[in-house]
């Protein structure tokens, strides 16, 4: 079932395409900045944290603005998929309701249009961080690899997250808190050493640790991640992957009459 | 090939139900259970009231609903219009929308750059194709995505009821796009509501009702049944019999033969004038009364605005018969001048037939609204059908509807409607006002019936023999059979035949009787006729009424100059009958009419209104002479003579205009004790009706008396003779004949009374006399009135000196507007002068004037003066004959001698003869008995 819905999917990759990029175009359609905001969003950010952290709080961390945005850069796709891709049945009824389309192109098509920014935002932030540390040429394809996983994990995620917002609406209430509170418990303003060792385990169980540990390995460190780490990414995408789409598809003759 | 296949399918959605902030989740059913298979490259219409499931189906197909239960196949791309602007991205371009929607719809850019032209060019949006589309107007968005839609290719179509956004135009180019996608193999599904819209493109359709399907199968037959049946649900009902089905829908009958419609437009419906406003059965309330059985529907419909109410029955007899029924009810003080029953049938059909004819409908219809009847030679046969045709390749079935006996007044039409229309129509008028039909408050009656019968195109054998039959019913074998005598019971009427000459007409024969403020007609009531042998019949005649009212006739013919009529009735409770008649009517070649006591010429009778009448006669025996051609009969000699014991005032008319008829009528005089008719069986009449075409026997009725006695009674009962000193009074009938020595004085009427009783003058000839007392020179009679409750006692006496003393009371036994009354003595024309002692006296005119039904020619009118009885109001009538007729003075008092006038007139040639009056004005009077007159009349020779 799984695969022959897959098969759905690539048969319409046409319509995910077309969709991810309407979304992509919607987002910065009248905007003067344009694809730029993809940078500039997280580099404000980074330059807040920077400041916080290096004036305020004194923390030593070498090329911390670097580090940060090694890590920063990721999580932007990482909520700002889950947060589209919670909305994008509720949003998109419309297109349910014209189109015979397997349903989920919607939520991935919002992870695709968000990855896509991700994309074009690494176009302009890589060069920086080769510049930086040239090394990290030779970890590039190590770097599209993590950066597939986060994808699948993202897709998972979302899946389940999109259909569950249909029938429970406080789920996109509490998405905004919600990944606040995860970005303060991931390790992105600081590295994950500087946790004190008894709390470390709690780390484990955020499955979104490896892929941004594994970024500010390839990016910032110029290191392979370590092998926890790796099979993390694997484990978590595999899960995210399988539970999302179990979620969606039991789920799913259930939203066509919510809508 | 099977593309759509529904097995079992259910759709089930949750609702959230919130009152008074409970909250309820139930489950409704949108589809219960759906099975269907559609083919490639068929054009399904898929019809329903809103909320049937319609658009659920088509979700299903779409695969955006899956089933909660059953199984929905779907093999094809599908693509369509299910919601308007579904799908669009409202801040891009038409152009980037297109190929998103393209892109959504599973094309690949490079297909989608190749329709591209195809699709703007359609879409025709000029230059907003490259503006956003939520700047385009309902009818761009329209034209857009109708044109992606149809060029991406679908292998199946499906299209929602959004149809109506797209103007004229637009709906006709996208017709003619989905009717080349049809051509290509598509299969094209569609949920309009414009059923007229669907049949040009649908062969098939799919009726949806509360998630079921209803019917599924042509869309002719099934689109008609949905319109048939849509509506409020309260006034809807549907009988089914095999092949036959009737759809009562709100006003309308549409009937189904063979899941075929062969009604058009609102089917059978009534339409009732009431003053001057039409009001249609379809304006009505309607609601269903009873169809527990599929074979009966009763329904009432109410005009609220008026305050009538009609029920309607129609019920399924067979499978190829239906009666159909309407009653009104009146509920408030308003009349109906007339009430119609019509019944339009597809133009499909082709000619019409009655009972003697048959042919085809003009081909065009010629007016734009208004009807064009046609003529029919026949239409109190009440027989009419329609025939010929066929209707999407199934031949019409012949529909003939036949109108029952009992409501023989309807005149019927068929023709072709206005092209409005274009419907075959048949139509019943009734007049209430003229068809004795009378709507009584808050009770039922009934105005038509109709029985309904079908045949198929082929079965034109028993169509004849259905028509033979008819014939046979309404003209039938004679039912009664006697030499030169044949008597035929058509259709409410009894013909009368004489040697094959039809010598009655209208009814023939006809009863009346009045039951408080309605009057019955036996050509109203049902009838029932039970042939009993060669020369006997026996007629039931049942009035739909309460009190029961039956009466049956018993025709038997002794001989073929013989015909014995007697009537019996039966009632189920006391009641108080008026003004019973019984009439016979002949045709008009009559010219003179024949009583026992002599005969005329019908030219010289007066004349009222359009007809000549004599109707001064209380005759036991009525008729006309036989009417001969060279010695060879045209229409025999008729008298019509009683035997019953009820005493009856006898009529003879002739009417030139309207009907035409020569009347025969005997009234029964309403007395006194026979004033209540008990219940159970009596007898109303006791008849003979004689026939002689025996030339000979024409002027003798009373050689034709002999032969058949009359009744003692009748002849003695009422008259009788007082004799003393020279003066000798007949007493017949209310006319006193007075002779002196043997010379008569008096002329026509001779002493008379007369009262004048809602505007006519009804003299004391025409009421029935008893003689209670009779002696030598002393007489007392009670003379009763026809239509006037009324009773004169007589009291006359002769006494010496060449006396008659006489005195009239009166009675009236039930409240009755009395205006006058007179007591009149009628003299030879031989006295020339009058005189009034004291006062006035002169000659008579020589001339008479001529005829005119109108007042006589009143030479002197004067109070009668003071109360004293004898001596005032007196006058002398000073007659001075030629040769011994002695002089006459009336001399009168009245009880009321203000009111009192005597006058002296002179009469019209009718008569011709010297009158002497007093009258009095009665000035509605309440009294029921009081003694009107008292005098005496004085010879002096």
């Amino acid at each position: 079932m799984v695969l022959g819905r897959l098969g759905k999917i690539y048969f319409y990759r046409r319509a995910l395409w077309e969709m991810s990029l309407k979304q992509f175009k919607a987002r910065y359609e009248n905007s003067i900045l344009g694809v730029a905001w993809a940078v500039i969003n997280p580099l404000l950010i980074m330059l807040a944290i920077t400041f916080v952290f290096l004036y305020v709080f004194k923390a030593e961390i070498k090329n911390f603005s670097f580090f940060v945005l090694s890590g920063i850069f990721p999580w932007f796709f990482f909520s700002g998929a889950l947060q589209e891709a919670t909305f994008s049945i509720l949003g998109q009824q419309s297109i349910l309701r014209q189109f015979n389309l397997p349903r989920e192109i919607l939520p991935l098509s919002s992870v695709l249009s968000n990855f896509l920014n991700f994309f074009f935002g690494w176009l302009i932030i890589y060069p920086l961080f080769i510049f930086f540390n040239p090394k990290i040429v030779l970890l590039l394809p190590l770097f599209v690899l993590v950066s597939l996983l986060f994808f699948f994990f993202v897709c998972g995620l979302s899946l389940a997250l999109s259909v569950l917002n249909v029938f429970f609406r406080d789920i996109g209430q509490l998405s905004g808190t919600l990944l606040m509170f995860w970005l303060w418990v991931t390790p992105v303003f600081y590295s994950i050493d500087m946790i004190p060792e008894r709390f470390r385990w709690i780390y484990n169980f955020n499955p979104v640790v490896p892929y941004i540990a594994s970024y500010q390995e390839v990016i910032f460190n110029g290191h392979m991640p370590n092998l926890s780490m790796s099979i993390g990414a694997f484990f978590w995408a595999f899960i995210s992957l399988t539970s999302g789409l179990w979620v969606f598809l039991s789920l799913e003759s259930k939203i066509l009459k919510r809508i | 090939m099977k593309v759509i296949r529904f097995k079992d399918a259910w759709e089930i959605y949750k609702i959230k139900f919130t009152l008074d902030n409970k909250v309820s989740w139930e489950d409704f059913c949108a589809l219960k259970g759906i099975s269907f298979e559609i083919g490639k490259g068929e054009a399904v219409g898929i019809i329903g009231e809103n909320g049937s499931g319609k658009t659920t189906v088509l979700k299903l197909i779409a695969g955006m609903l899956k089933p909660d239960r059953g199984e929905v196949t779907v093999s094809g791309r599908v693509s369509g219009l299910l919601e308007l602007g579904a799908g669009f991205q409202p801040e891009f371009t038409g152009k980037e929308n297109i190929y998103l929607n393209a892109g959504l719809f599973g094309l690949s850019r490079k297909e989608t750059e190749e329709k591209y032209d195809e699709i703007v060019d359609f879409a025709s949006l000029g230059k907003f194709i490259n503006a956003p589309v939520k700047c385009y107007s309902q009818g761009m968005f329209f034209r857009l995505a109708f044109s992606i839609a149809i060029h991406v290719d679908p292998d199946i179509l499906l299209i929602d009821d959004i149809f109506a956004v797209g103007d004229i135009y637009a709906q006709r180019k996208c017709f003619k796009k989905i009717l080349e996608l049809k051509e290509k193999g598509a299969t094209i599904i569609f949920a309009l509501q414009d059923i007229e819209m669907l049949k040009r493109i649908c062969t098939r359709s799919i009726f949806l009702r509360e998630g079921k399907i209803i019917k599924d199968g042509p869309i002719s037959s099934v689109s008609n049944y949905y319109m048939e049946t849509v509506g409020d649900r309260r006034g809807i009902a549907i009988a089914q019999k095999d092949a036959l089905g009737i759809i009562f829908n709100n006003g309308t009958l549409a009937l189904r033969w063979k899941e075929e419609t062969v009604t058009s437009n609102s089917g059978g419906h009534s339409i009732m004038s009431i003053s001057g406003r039409e009001y249609l059965s379809t304006m009505a309330d309607w609601q269903v009364k009873k169809s527990d059985t599929d074979q009966e529907i009763v329904a009432i419909g109410e005009w609220p605005d008026v305050g009538v109410r009609q029920r309607w029955k129609i019920a399924i007899l067979n499978e190829r018969e239906f009666l159909w029924e309407i009653a009104i009810q009146v509920l408030g003080g308003i009349s109906i001048d007339k009430a119609d029953t019509r019944i339009f049938f597809t133009d499909k059909y082709k000619s019409w037939l009655t009972l003697c004819n048959e042919n085809a409908f003009p081909e065009n219809f010629i007016h734009e609204t208004e009807g064009e009847a046609i003529s029919i030679l026949d239409p109190d046969n009440g027989l009419v059908g329609i025939k010929g045709g066929e209707n999407s390749g199934i031949k019409l079935p012949v529909v003939v509807f036949d109108r029952l006996q009992d409501y023989a007044r309807t005149a019927c039409q068929l023709g072709n409607t206005g092209a409005d229309i274009s419907s075959r129509f048949i139509h019943y008028q009734v007049f209430p006002a003229t068809s004795n039909i009378n709507f009584i408050k808050e009770k039922y009656t009934r105005y038509f019936l109709s029985k309904a019968v079908i045949f198929e195109p082929e079965e034109s054998d028993s169509l004849a023999d259905y028509l033979k039959d008819a014939k046979r019913s309404i003209s039938g074998p004679p039912v009664i059979n006697n030499g030169s005598l044949r008597i035929f019971c058509k259709n409410k009427r009894v013909e009368i035949y004489w040697q094959d000459k039809l010598i009655t007409s209208g009814p023939g024969m006809n009863t009346f009787f009045r039951y408080e403020d309605r009057d019955y007609s036996a050509i109203e009531g049902c009838w029932e006729i039970i042939k009993k042998n060669n020369d006997a019949v026996v007629i039931n005649i049942n009035w739909d009424n309460d009190p029961r009212f039956i009466q049956t006739w018993t025709l038997k013919s002794q001989s073929q100059e013989l015909i014995s009529w007697d009537i019996e009735m039966n009632i189920d409770k006391k009641v108080k009958l008026r003004n019973k008649q019984v009439e016979l009517t002949l045709c008009t070649e009559y010219e003179k009419w024949l009583t026992f006591d002599g005969s005329g010429d019908f030219d010289k009778l007066e004349k009222r209104g359009n007809a000549v009448i004599l109707g001064k006669y209380t005759n036991d025996c009525i008729g006309v002479a036989g009417v001969y051609k060279e010695d060879s009969v045209v229409c025999p000699g008729i008298l019509l003579r009683y035997g019953d014991e009820y005493p009856k005032s006898s009529y003879i008319f002739k009417t030139m205009e309207d009907a035409p008829a020569t009347t025969l009528r005997f009234v029964e005089i309403d007395r006194k004790e026979k004033f209540y008719t008990p219940p159970g069986n009596y007898k109303y009449f006791t008849g003979k009706i004689n026939i002689f075409a025996d030339k000979e026997r024409e002027n003798e009725p009373e050689r034709l008396s002999l032969d058949n006695p009359r009744t003692e009674k009748h002849v003695t009962g009422s008259s009788g003779k007082i004799e003393y000193d020279g003066v000798t009074l007949f007493f017949d009938n209310g006319k006193g004949k007075i002779c002196w020595k043997g010379t008569e004085l008096t002329k026509g009427l001779g002493l008379y009374s007369s009262v004048l009783f809602k505007d006519v003058w009804r003299d004391s000839s025409q009421a029935f006399w008893e003689i209670e007392k009779l002696g030598k020179d002393k007489l007392v009679a009670t003379g009763y009135w026809p239509y006037i409750p009324l009773t004169q006692l007589w009291e006359i006496s002769i006494l010496d000196e060449a006396k008659i003393y006489f005195k009239v009371t009166k009675e009236i036994w039930e409240e009755a507007a009395l205006k006058r009354m007179q007591v009149n003595l009628m003299l030879s024309d031989k006295y020339k002068e009058w005189s009034v002692p004291e006062l006035a006296c002169g000659k008579f005119p020589g001339k008479f004037k001529e005829h005119d039904g109108l007042l006589w020619d009143r030479l002197w009118s004067g109070k009668a003066g003071s109360p004293i009885m004898i001596k005032k109001c007196k006058f002398k009538g000073g007659f001075l004959s030629r040769g011994s007729l002695p002089s006459v003075i009336l001399d009168c008092a009245a009880a009321d001698s203000q009111a009192c006038y005597s006058i002296i007139e002179n009469t019209d040639d009718l008569f011709q003869a010297r009158v002497l009056q007093y009258e009095v004005d009665l000035n509605q009077k309440t009294d029921f008995r009081n003694e009107c007159f008292e005098g005496q009349i004085r010879i002096i020779s």
